[in-house]
């Protein structure tokens, strides 16, 4: 079957989606992708590791020439001028870009619910959210629409998704890929990642994907040596106690599948008692000034206006959802005059406590497990409190202050008949480490 | 209404010689149409980032130390946030709290000016509201300028008189010439000025509330304006008034400041260190390499100058421009010490004429005038060869022909050498003899005959400075 | 947190919010802010801020132009005047 047959049956299939996870499908670029790399495959070229692969990406990364809306009204009628650095360097492996995924706006949210373009629903069953804030790049991949798909997790927005859909889903070593094209929302927690269904697949994109990029300041390299220990150690934090009794029977059942082959040892992470808290000061931060330049001067969404002042206040009053108001005000709260030194400052600090803390427990363990959400996938409308949303990302939010390189992996279902996922944590720029040991446990999960 | 004490405080920003943009690599060129010189980056793209462009940050450090400041081990970019149509982020890139270099000074007017500190930041775009002549129902924003690399230094209130703010901001301009920061050229907007004006009674008083004045264009409205600001600050108070702390901007036309219409509260910038950008570290290492890429500074080539015979005036103009400092150096090389004083003056009075009428620049000029021939003009008068009139007459063909001026000379009215200037003398002391008798007994004004006479011999070739002192010494004996 | 508190920062944000709405954004940002009190008993006496590894990072001063991302970038404008962006009349 060549490339551009693929491609488009693969189209064909996303038509027929009822979980909403594209917003488009690029249609006309897929299939010119896809006859460019059917003539390199004719012309004998094997150096394309992703040759005529499909991977959808998540609505908040950029691609040349087409629409990027962070799932808002905001950014209607915005044609990108440039590729995202992970749209290059995916193109270049012969991958076809399918289209862009649904999400919550600006990435805020953690059920794929506050989108300006409907809810996604979570394949396994359609009543239920595909977890978020990369919900429609989850359900594609666990719909079984694509096989890749790129999501950004900022607290955990790759990883519950993957936990809630039940797949692989990977945030690696913050800076480890460029985050030059991705929308931003918290410049020092964003990071792009995988979703697949098998963490073969998983290596195999984000080794496509990793490397220093000279366009953006933070990122890094990867440490590619993977670490050979005799027996690896899994350190459980003492403090990631808050699961749901259903979610923590499961994870226990995966930690006995693996205390064979696996030294089990427990953990402290203290200061992750305040991770959810520094985290809504933090994120909503930086997001508050990264959203500021959504004015409809440039691009995007402009609103009727009488003056200059109203174009301001109304595109953006028009143009923004509720939740991502709240966390821009939140924000430009904890930034003001007054605030800043007990809000953002001691944000950072508590910040450095978690890392350090991280530090410790490494000397102790080679790897960091636990669940990876409290709790499985949640019914569509069921969570409407704000604070209680936040505490979805319990687990997951660590990983993203200290930088370190996080995966979901599928461990089985719930007596509920849900997945739910099991995180592994490794140290920063450990990525490869983290991926070889996460193939192991993958491996032993299967073999039942 | 005099009895009031002055606080000046400037604030300038001026304009980093950068080729590129400070986060990213688009050219800076001011002369550029409209939105050319434009990337995702400056304009604040959605999903963009920026990268600090290294030779901006060397410079921020040289002239930091050309300024006497503490270059800071750990500095910051911050991100000062407030919405404007020029301002493509809605954030400006900028530094707070730990800015690259901190105190220092400056010495102007016989007077040591203390630095708050000297910090990087980027531009903002322009806006228009006319195109030419043409009205335009609305503005526009053109973002070339945006993104350019700028250093912002602010001093403290030191500043006492409006002659001093003038002082201050050229030896500011000619320290970032020589240290090769920046062109500071206030016309074509690399130099820019703001400044922060208050009074108080004594200095017992606290400082006064100030006000904020802007949009001041050169060197002159800088002094007129805070002229103008003093006397009405002394007015508001002398009767019973209250100065408001505010922002004015200096109308040059109408000669006054007035407060900003629609000016609102003032913003909260909500400064916070930029995420994207990682900090600036600064090791001994780069401080050495800067320090030793930092040339002879004005002051001290001036001192040099002064301890080398000339007048603090002459040094003054003569370390003005560097160009004109290092071609004065070049010159004096080729001289003995005592025709240091000559070079000066032939170079302030004929050379810089000269140069002010050509239409080249300043550098182009000097490079056209080789030193050489200002040394031999130097011996020449030293030698009483050529007096002032004839060096004004052969000047400006020597620039013009680029003849030497020993060629010059051969077409010329002089006298080939003091024994004949001692010859002439003697003809015109016997020619008036009453007037020689009157000189000998002390009456200098009876010399006036004699000189005359000599310069009539002459046909005016004779120096009358040399005459003067061969007469003198002849009276001596 | 009140109304008028909640206002000062929308305006500061340059959001409108419907006034109906601002009842139940002052509520909820109320619970966040009740909820962040655990932080005043961090024990984060000495610490500082956090940051990623110390490093210099920075690039040549050399100029390179993208004429197509010129054109794509002026095309977005929702309003434009031959290569400008136009905007409502700022007053100054």
């Amino acid at each position: 079957m060549s490339v551009k047959e693929n491609i488009r049956a693969c189209i064909a299939k996303i038509k027929g989606d009822r979980t909403n996870s594209f917003i488009e499908v690029f249609e006309e670029r897929a299939l010119a992708q896809s006859e460019k790399i059917d003539a390199l495959l004719a012309a004998g070229d094997e150096s394309l590791i992703l040759a005529g692969a499909p991977v959808a990406l998540k609505d908040n990364m950029v691609i040349k020439g087409e629409t990027a809306s962070c799932s808002s009204k905001i950014l209607e009628g915005f044609v990108s001028p440039y590729d995202a650095e992970v749209v290059t360097r995916l193109e270049k492996a012969g991958a076809v870009i399918i289209g862009r995924t649904n999400m919550d706006e600006f990435a805020m949210g953690s059920s794929t619910e506050t989108s300006a373009f409907g809810v996604t629903r979570n394949p396994l069953d359609l009543d239920r959210v595909p977890g978020g804030s990369s919900g429609g790049s989850a359900a594609a991949v666990a719909g079984g629409l694509v096989p890749y798909s790129l999501g950004s997790d900022t607290g955990g927005s790759i990883r519950q998704p993957a936990s809630f859909c039940g797949i692989c889903g990977m945030k690696p070593t913050y800076g480890a890929v460029s985050r030059y094209g991705l929308i931003a929302f918290a410049s020092s927690l964003d990071q792009i990642g995988p979703f697949a269904k098998d963490m073969a697949s998983i290596e195999k994109i984000f080794n496509v994907l990793a490397g220093k990029d000279d366009k953006d300041e933070t990122s890094c390299e990867i440490d590619r040596e993977i670490l050979r220990k005799k027996k690896i150690v899994c350190g459980i934090p003492k403090e990631f106690s808050g699961s749901s009794p259903e979610v923590q029977e499961l994870f226990n059942k995966a930690v006995k599948k693996l205390s064979a082959e696996f030294e089990i040892e427990d953990v402290s992470l203290p200061s992750t008692e305040y991770a959810v808290s520094i985290y809504y000061i933090i994120a909503p931060s930086e997001a508050s000034s990264n959203l500021s330049r959504f004015d409809g001067i440039r691009y995007g969404f402009r609103a009727e206006a009488a003056n200059l002042a109203e174009t301001y206040f109304k595109t953006r009053g028009e143009g923004f959802g509720d939740e991502v108001k709240r966390r821009i005000m939140l924000g430009a709260f904890a930034l003001s005059s007054g605030y800043y030194d007990a809000y953002y400052m001691k944000a950072l600090k508590v910040r450095r406590l978690i890392k350090d803390e991280f530090d410790r427990a490494f000397q102790k363990a080679d790897v960091i497990i636990s669940p990876t959400s409290p709790r499985t996938a949640f019914k569509l409308g069921e969570i409407t409190d704000p604070l209680s949303l936040y505490m979805q990302d319990v687990y997951t939010i660590p990983a993203n202050m200290a930088g370190l390189p996080a995966v979901s992996i599928p461990c089985g279902k719930c007596d509920d008949g849900l997945p739910a996922g099991f995180q592994i944590m490794a140290p920063r720029k450990q990525d490869s480490f983290l991926i070889d040991t996460a193939k192991k446990i993958e491996e032993i999960f299967k073999g039942e | 209404m005099n009895d009031f004490l002055i606080s000046i405080g400037l604030e300038v920003h001026v304009q980093l010689k950068t080729k590129t943009k400070m986060f990213c690599s688009c050219a800076v060129d001011p002369e550029s149409p409209p939105n050319t010189n434009i990337c995702p980056v400056c304009t604040g793209q959605p999903g963009v980032l920026p990268v600090k462009n290294e030779e901006a940050v060397l410079l921020g450090i040289r002239a930091g130390l050309a300024l006497n400041c503490k270059i800071e081990k750990f500095s910051v970019f911050a991100r000062k946030n407030y919405f404007y149509p020029d301002l493509p982020k809605a954030y400006q890139i900028s530094q707070y709290e730990l800015p690259v270099a901190s105190g220092g000074y400056i010495k102007a007017g016989g007077k040591k000016i203390r630095l708050v500190r000297a910090h990087l930041e980027e531009d903002a775009g322009k806006l228009l509201h006319a195109i030419g002549s043409e009205e335009v129902d609305g503005s526009l924003v053109d973002l070339n300028r945006c993104g350019t690399p700028l250093l912002e230094i602010v001093s403290e209130p030191d500043i006492d008189s409006p002659q001093l703010a003038f002082d201050y901001l050229k030896s500011l301009r000619r320290l970032m010439r020589y240290a090769g920061i920046s062109d500071c050229d206030m016309e074509k907007g690399s130099l820019r000025c703001d400044c922060n004006i208050s009074i108080r009674r004594c200095e017992d008083e606290p400082l006064g509330v100030k006000a904020e004045i802007k949009n001041m264009n050169s060197f002159k409205e800088l002094k007129d304006a805070a002229a103008y600001e003093i006397e009405r600050q002394k007015k508001l108070l002398d009767s019973g008034g209250k100065v408001v702390q505010e922002t004015r901007l200096w109308n040059s036309s109408k000669g006054k400041t007035f407060s900003m219409r629609s000016k609102e509260e003032a913003s909260d910038y909500r400064y916070f260190p930029d995420p994207d950008l990682k900090p600036i570290y600064v090791s001994g290492e780069m401080l050495e390499i800067e320090k030793a890429g930092l040339p002879e500074l004005p002051g001290a080539v001036k001192e040099r100058f002064m301890n080398q015979g000339l007048t603090e005036y002459q040094a003054d103009i003569l370390t003005d421009e560097k160009v004109l400092a290092d071609y004065f150096d070049k010159i004096i090389a080729g001289l003995t010490p005592d025709g240091q004083e000559e070079a000066a003056n032939i170079v302030i009075s004929n050379l810089l004429a000269e140069a002010n009428q050509s239409n080249l620049p300043l550098d182009a000029f000097l490079n056209s005038v080789k030193p050489a021939y200002i040394c031999e003009l130097v011996k020449f008068r030293q030698e009483g060869k050529i007096n002032k009139q004839v060096l004004k007459t052969i000047f400006p063909k020597m620039i013009k022909e680029q003849k030497a001026p020993r060629e010059l000379i051969k077409d010329v009215n002089i006298v080939s050498d003091e024994s004949e200037i001692v010859k002439l003398v003697e003809d015109a002391i016997r020619a008036n003899a009453s007037s020689w008798e009157d000189y000998r007994a002390g009456k200098e004004k009876a010399s006036g005959r004699i000189v005359s006479h000599v310069m009539k011999e002459s046909r005016g070739a004779a120096d009358p400075a040399t005459v003067m002192r061969i007469l003198k010494r002849m009276a001596g004996e | 947190m009140n109304i008028d508190e909640i206002k000062k920062i929308a305006k500061l944000a340059r959001i409108e919010i419907a006034g109906e709405k601002l009842e139940s954004f002052a509520d909820e940002f109320n619970k966040i802010l009740e909820y962040f009190k655990q932080l005043d008993i961090a024990p984060t006496e000495g610490v500082e801020p956090f940051l990623f590894e110390e490093e210099n990072v920075w690039r040549s001063d050399s100029p390179s132009s993208n004429s197509d991302a010129r054109e794509r970038i002026l095309g977005n404008a929702p309003e434009r005047q031959d290569d400008f962006f136009k905007v409502k009349k700022v007053i100054e």
